[in-house]
């Protein structure tokens, strides 16, 4: 056993680089996986995957409007025919203004605010000088409160749907990227609006203590357009009203 | 001599290529480290059989420990967070190195330089 015997070491090595040629082959094998996978991530894929994705998005947004124009043809048909249905029409009218499936227009105010010009410090977080959502809620919020009836920002109508959400570097309102500047208009009570906002250390008053450049006015015409796709409710259905009125809280 | 040996590791890539067998990918660094574990075992055993004192037993044993330890240590490595792995591929390195330069040493002597060798030899026997 200790005197080593000629050549008895070829059969060993062999079947050991049997095995580790199987192994390598393994690895190979893994490797060249991660390596289609990590290809299909490629920018270039993805940017034909974005025009394909835009181009499909503007068929629909035509589709939206050739459908609007169809259901006023029918309307104002209706209209003439039966004197009830205009009520029905009115009320449809303002529903349409509230779910924002019309363009608006009337007095209000407009208020424009940017990202922070100041240049940062070294250490100092580059987050602080730019706009997040939770800049732009306390707008929104106050603009409702105040009586605001028609809101957009940079010509997202918000609705009761609408949701304003920073992804990455941008800002999704009704799942539409917005970037600064940011263009905020609201129809209402222009005075109303306008002392809203601008009220001591009040919403406007705390984006200019952090020096994002603000400016807002009053303006008599503002035009506040439709929502871009109408929300479509899979979940949500109508409860029919029982004949008799429920108290609350009796089961 | 080396065909048989070169010819194995052929056939056995081919084998497991062909079956198209893959891993969970996050397995890929350990067998990755496994692999320079077998390759240093390979040509620690070639060394051995070059200089004369090749012993199958330990060259077996060897190949097997180094694959299953040196993925063990990757292994434990990623769970305690430290890169583990990275000691045994700056160990297995060097000692592949360190084993391909014996083999060229030996392989230089065999087959080139054995009469100079023998000369030296020669020389040296006074001391």
């Amino acid at each position: 056993m200790g005197k080593p015997v000629n050549r008895s070491w070829l059969l060993s090595v062999t079947v050991i680089c049997l095995i580790l040629g199987a192994m390598l082959a393994l690895q190979f094998r893994t490797q060249l996986q991660i390596g289609n996978a990590s290809l299909a991530r490629r920018s270039d894929v993805m940017a034909q995957l974005l025009a394909q994705t835009t181009q499909q998005a503007k068929a629909y947004q035509d589709e939206i409007g050739n459908l609007r124009w169809e259901l006023n043809t029918y309307r104002t048909s209706i209209t003439k025919k039966e004197e009830l249905l205009g009520l029905v029409n009115q009320r449809l009218e303002n529903d349409q203004i509230a779910l924002g499936l019309t363009d608006v227009k009337g007095p209000g105010i407009s208020i424009s605010i940017e990202d922070s010009s100041l240049r940062t410090e070294t250490h100092e977080n580059v987050e602080l000088f730019l706009l997040h959502d939770y800049d732009l809620w306390p707008l929104v919020n106050e603009l409702r409160a105040a009586g605001a009836e028609a809101i957009s920002i940079n010509d997202q109508r918000l609705v009761g749907t609408s949701a304003v959400r920073c992804a990455g570097s941008v800002i999704n309102v009704n799942g539409v990227p917005v970037t600064s500047p940011f263009v905020i208009l609201a129809i209402g009570h222009a005075d109303t609006l306008y002392g809203a906002l601008t009220i001591t250390d009040g919403a406007l008053d705390r984006l200019k203590a952090m020096k994002f450049p603000v400016s807002i006015m009053k303006r008599p015409d503002i035009v506040i357009k439709a929502i871009g796709v109408e929300p479509k409710f899979t979940y949500a259905r109508p409860v029919k009203p029982s004949p008799q009125p429920r108290r609350p809280g009796a089961q | 001599m080396l065909l048989l040996p070169i010819l194995a590791l052929i056939v056995g890539f081919a084998l497991v290529y062909i079956w198209g067998v893959t891993i969970p990918i996050a397995y890929s660094d350990y067998v990755a480290v496994a692999i320079l574990a077998g390759l240093d075992s390979i040509f620690g055993g070639l060394r051995a059989a070059l200089e004369k004192r090749f012993q199958q037993g330990i060259f077996v044993s060897g190949f097997f420990t180094n694959v299953a330890v040196a993925a063990l240590l990757a292994y434990s490595g990623d769970r305690l967070g430290v890169n583990l792995y990275l000691a045994a591929v700056v160990a297995l390195g060097v000692r592949i190195f360190s084993n391909l330069g014996a083999i060229r040493r030996a392989l230089i002597d065999r087959y080139l330089h054995q009469p100079e060798r023998s000369a030296t030899a020669f020389i040296q026997t006074p001391e």
